[in-house]
């Protein structure tokens, strides 16, 4: 049975979002490399067609569940939300270190279900999760990158990346295992979130005001 | 956590040991649901109803992979900085041998499994229980951020290291390259104390 694309925002939005929770399923249940894009149409009950109205490609699929910003490569370094872009002028301070934090914190508890899902997969050896994981690492080293090199200097650059990046990443993934699907919900809690922006700082030493 | 008491004879048997060994690396390339009881069998080398003798469900012979702690060495308690980082590295490099029972243990963390969440646990305190005499006696009152800083990141550098490099994950924690980076993390968040000999 086919069904044209509704009509309007509002039709338009649900039927972009009844596609990408059927491309949840079926990825959850067939891996990525394995779910095709008529097997999502079938899932949701639309046509091909009317399925490549919304998405060109499975790729595309899975880019909008990500969040990421099309094409795939190279990364369109982004902002975090309300906060100023990095700049020579003004350097990364104590407030800007900590938004990175909570920024990283949000992306995870927003993203933990496909993200396990991501692991499970990658595990398994699938293609498309493997490059796509990567794709989210660097992601994350470009948005910090600029933050990062506007107060140390290019030969500590690399390590001081790495260092906030691997502590959030043993944080998040500890916090996702023992609280199993309350995850992102612990994670929205201030007092959960209070420890890691104490051992970032502790990581991180930033130059004290005036000093680059 | 529940352990199985098991018999002595039990204990020592090879056969058990080796229905292990193979079951460890079927579960930790096809995962829980595509190893069977069958193929762990075939490839020890014994009959499906010799497998169920010694455990009797595939969930109880995967859990029983879990029950040992990766690593049970003690760190001397050392209160010099640069054979303490020497040490850590000793530990991570240690865990990477078992790349199969990492890659099967992370699938059941990142689950969330009981078994997964007891398997964390465990090898946690056990690290925290080898390194914290250096910390409490290298860095004072700041001993458990540090401590607790290192471990986070060590975690996220494991755990990190397991979904970039898939099956040559062993072979690329050994390298020369990530061994380095690993010492230049850990002095990055280890600061020599003043006060401390080096």
């Amino acid at each position: 049975m086919t069904v044209p694309p509704p009509l309007g925002v509002r039709g338009k939005d649900e039927t972009r979002g009844r596609i990408l929770k059927a491309a949840m399923e079926l990825f959850g249940r067939d891996g990525f490399d394995c779910t095709t894009i008529r097997a999502i149409a079938e899932q949701c009950d639309l046509s091909d067609p009317a399925l490549y109205y919304y998405f060109k490609t499975k790729r595309d699929i899975l880019l909008a569940l990500w969040d990421l910003p099309s094409p795939l490569e190279p990364m369109r370094p982004t902002t975090p939300r309300n906060m100023r872009p990095a700049s020579p002028e003004f350097p990364m301070d104590d407030g800007v270190l900590m938004g990175l934090v909570d920024w990283m914190l949000d992306g995870s508890a927003r993203q933990d279900s496909l993200n396990r899902l991501l692991f499970r997969s990658v595990l398994d050896g699938d293609k498309t999760a493997i490059a796509l994981r990567e794709t989210k690492r660097r992601g994350w080293l470009s948005v910090l990158t600029p933050y990062f090199a506007s107060v140390f200097p290019p030969a500590e650059l690399a390590i001081r990346l790495e260092t906030a990046v691997m502590l959030a990443l043993g944080f998040v993934y500890t916090a996702q295992i023992e609280n199993g699907a309350d995850f992102p919900k612990v994670a929205a809690d201030p007092a959960f979130r209070a420890p890691l922006k104490q051992l970032m700082r502790l990581a991180i030493p930033l130059p004290p005001a005036g000093e680059h | 956590m529940v352990r199985h008491a098991l018999a002595p004879s039990e204990l020592k048997s090879e056969t058990r040991d080796r229905i292990l060994a193979v079951a460890c690396a079927l579960f930790a390339r096809r995962g829980y649901q595509g190893t069977t009881i069958r193929l762990i069998a075939k490839g020890a080398g014994v009959t499906d109803p010799a497998v169920y003798y010694y455990f009797p469900t595939k969930r109880a012979l995967h859990d029983a992979l879990l029950v040992e702690p990766l690593i049970d060495t003690p760190l001397t308690s050392t209160s010099d900085l640069e054979s303490a980082i020497a040490t850590m590295v000793t530990f991570f490099t240690g865990y990477a041998a078992s790349a199969d029972l990492v890659r099967l243990s992370f699938r059941e963390q990142i689950s969330s499994t009981p078994a997964g969440v007891q398997f964390r646990r465990d090898n946690d305190a056990t690290y925290r229980k080898l390194v914290r005499p250096f910390f409490v006696n290298y860095y004072g009152d700041e001993a458990s951020q540090r401590e607790d800083l290192v471990t986070f990141l060590l975690c996220g550098l494991f755990w990190d290291a397991i979904l970039r490099y898939g099956d040559s994950f062993e072979s690329h924690v050994r390298g020369d390259g990530f061994q380095q980076n690993l010492l230049e993390l850990l002095r990055s968040v280890l600061p020599v104390r003043e006060g401390h000999n080096e």
